[in-house]
């Protein structure tokens, strides 16, 4: 077995009082598109945080191939170079260009020259479809927009995988489907993929593995056939039930 | 004792001597008129002026006329003359009659009886017009003897010269507007006269340029500093490291805590009785820029904490560190933010210069203030007044107009809220769509 792009073992995170993961592991190899359920509350965006250190794990250990990026000393920002990260609020530089943004980290990270990395922002515009709204200002696009061209500044860095934390759920549903051919199209290439949604369609289509959190831990794993259609466990029953 | 008889002593021989050379100048030979000398009790042209003529006659004249040849320009119909005679040290009457020809310029004065040799002779021709271009002119004096014919030729005093300036062009406005039926009419209505006198408006304007000047420079040598400052102070005040946090809490507490007023006492006053002495200028701008910081540096934190956190995150996960973060995408954003703000800081702290009036520093204030107590008229604060909005107006204009680009750049995102100098008024803030930009601002 080759060696996982992101292992998570016994991660906690609490928040004051509040134990939010209770021990979670979980790894991903190279080329899965692991999908996260769950009900709000069940800790699965925090998880997804931990993995790019957006939130510092209580104990535990998260590694991104063989770099431990919560250990004592690690360069965390070294280890989100190689980690693409999409918000559901898109977090777009407001006052920068559509390919303003995607060049943004690639001139002062990545140290790419001015015309390198202007020709690799209007390659990733083109693979989300913006060619033609390179020179927008966030203010000057839609949501769905917004959201590829979040996609495009994370793809722009050359990410070894992706996260993507519930990026349809602001948008408008006639929006969805674009940002979402796009990811299928990413997953279709190869990308690795970690993605929390609420997008079940989504999830038994391109999903090579789906997660199911509640209450902080994983309650069940496993393809999408087996975890849809033939769920094990009471909560992963009712959630889906609920849901459709 | 000793010493009394000694300073007694001394003082005589001083008068002893101060009347020998007088006599000496009085008693000097003299077979013509001479110690000529005219002198101008104005050192402008272009008003009524006195002349005053000073001779003594010499030792075997007997002089019955004396005619002032008054250049071309000179207007002497209005003139007016008085003569002081002295023989030796006696005053003696002098009868006389005073002609005037006004087109040539001549003033004639005739004694009768004749002025006596030797006499000293000292006269006023009063009310003389002169023109208003300055300089050097010669007044030609021309005398006459007791006995003398028509037809002899008058014995003349050369080189006889006065002068003066060109009065500034504001004096010459003023002066011509005290002649105009209008002015004297507006001039009439008290409240008008007192707040608004043509005369004294044309006056203070050039006056009061200076002091406007040093308001200016006083202020656009402190903001800059402040903005250093006051970002240095926000990041101080944003710190993990709590001393570090305090500092700033206490520096920007005790300043935006204490009047402006008592900042700029303690440092020119405080400061000056520890011998600490810096030029006023400089120390004007310390405490300005002191003072401003402070404030500026809350508009700064609370512009830069507005900020959405998945601003910060979005450039975390793009692997930048928290200064480039800060650099490349917080800070651009918080100074569009903070702009409008910014620049009510900038209106409020050039008002606030006027408060140097108090120790000393020629700025708008002082300047108008001096003029009003030499006047005894207030129109020299009405300039004042709009030597301050020349620069205000504008600004608030433009605090507007940044406040509705703003909201419309950020499409009714919600902005900072910013607290602002709570003694000052809501007033300038008063932009469309206001409750999306800049927020909430408090007033008492």
């Amino acid at each position: 077995m080759t060696q996982p792009v992101v292992r998570i073992v016994s991660l906690h995170k609490s928040f004051g009082a509040l134990e939010v993961l209770k021990g979670v592991d979980l790894e991903v190899q190279r080329g899965e598109v692991v999908v996260i359920l769950g009900p709000s509350g069940s800790g699965k965006s925090t998880m997804l945080r931990c993995v790019n250190h957006l939130e510092e794990p209580t104990s535990g250990e998260v590694w991104l191939q063989d770099v431990q990026i919560n250990a004592q000393g690690a360069n965390v920002n070294k280890v989100r170079e190689h980690i693409g990260m999409v918000f559901q609020s898109f977090n777009l530089f407001p006052h920068l260009t559509a390919k303003g943004n995607v060049m943004l980290a690639q001139r002062k990270v990545l140290g790419r020259s001015e015309e390198e990395a202007a020709r690799i922002a209007d390659e990733q515009l083109a693979k989300v479809g913006l060619s033609d709204r390179a020179d927008h200002y966030p203010s000057q696009l839609s949501g769905g927009q917004q959201q590829r061209v979040a996609i495009a500044r994370a793809l722009a860095m050359d990410p070894i995988v992706m996260l993507f934390d519930e990026v349809t759920s602001a948008l408008d549903p006639e929006l969805v489907r674009d940002v979402l051919e796009v990811m299928k199209e990413l997953a279709r290439g190869g990308m690795t993929m970690l993605v929390v949604t609420h997008e079940m369609g989504f999830a038994r289509d391109v999903g090579s593995r789906v997660v199911f959190m509640d209450g902080g831990v994983i309650v069940e794993e496993g393809s999408p056939e087996q975890v849809f259609d033939n769920p094990q466990n009471d909560r992963t029953k009712d959630f889906l039930g609920h849901i459709s | 004792m000793f010493d009394l008889t000694r300073k007694y002593r001394q003082g005589t021989l001083l008068s002893v001597l101060v009347i020998f050379l007088l006599l000496l100048t009085l008693a000097a030979p003299a077979f013509a008129m001479s110690g000529g000398k005219v002198t101008v009790d104005r050192d402008t042209g272009g008003q009524l002026t006195r002349f005053t003529f000073a001779a003594t006659t010499g030792a075997d004249e007997t002089v019955s006329r004396i005619d002032f040849l008054f250049p071309e320009g000179f207007e002497v119909s209005k003139a007016r003359v008085d003569v002081t005679l002295l023989e030796g040290l006696k005053r003696i009457d002098a009868i006389y009659e005073r002609r005037i020809d006004p087109q040539t310029g001549v003033v004639t004065v005739l004694f009768d009886p004749a002025v006596p040799p030797g006499s000293n002779l000292f006269m006023q021709i009063r009310e003389v017009m002169t023109p208003i271009a300055g300089g050097t002119y010669v007044l030609p004096v021309e005398y006459r003897l007791l006995g003398d014919s028509a037809e002899t030729t008058p014995r003349a005093i050369d080189g006889l010269s006065f002068k003066y300036k060109t009065p500034p062009r504001e004096e010459v406005i003023s002066r011509w507007l005290d002649g105009q039926g209008w002015v004297t009419t507006w001039n009439n209505v008290k409240f008008l006269n007192l707040f608004l006198k043509p005369q004294q408006f044309v006056r203070a304007v050039p006056l009061l340029f200076a002091g406007w000047l040093m308001s200016l420079a006083l202020v656009l040598s402190a903001f800059p500093i402040s903005i250093i400052g006051g970002l240095g102070t926000a990041f101080m005040k944003m710190s993990k490291v709590p001393p570090v946090r305090w500092l700033a809490s206490i520096y920007i507490n005790v300043i935006r805590g204490t009047p402006l007023f008592l900042q700029i006492f303690v440092v020119f006053i405080g400061l000056r009785t520890t011998g600490l002495r810096f030029p006023d200028f400089v120390s004007a701008i310390v405490v300005l820029a002191f003072n401003s910081s402070a404030y500026l540096a809350e508009i700064f934190r609370a512009g830069i904490q507005s900020i959405s956190k998945g601003q910060f995150e979005a450039a975390s996960s793009l692997g930048m560190s928290y200064w480039q973060a800060m650099r490349y995408v917080i800070i651009p954003q918080t100074v569009r933010r903070v702009l409008p703000t910014m620049t009510s800081e900038f209106i409020l702290l050039f008002k606030d210069t006027a408060l140097f009036a108090a120790v000393g520093i020629f700025e708008l204030m002082l300047r108008s203030q001096n003029f009003v107590s030499r006047s005894g008229n207030l129109t020299a604060y009405v300039v004042a007044a709009l030597y301050y909005l020349i620069i205000t107006i504008p600004l608030i204009n433009l605090v507007g107009r940044l406040e509705v680009k703003l909201a419309q750049s950020e499409h009714g995102v919600a902005a900072p809220t910013i607290k602002r100098r709570d003694r000052r008024t809501p007033a300038l803030l008063s932009g469309p769509d206001f409750d999306t930009t800049a927020a909430k601002h408090e007033s008492r």
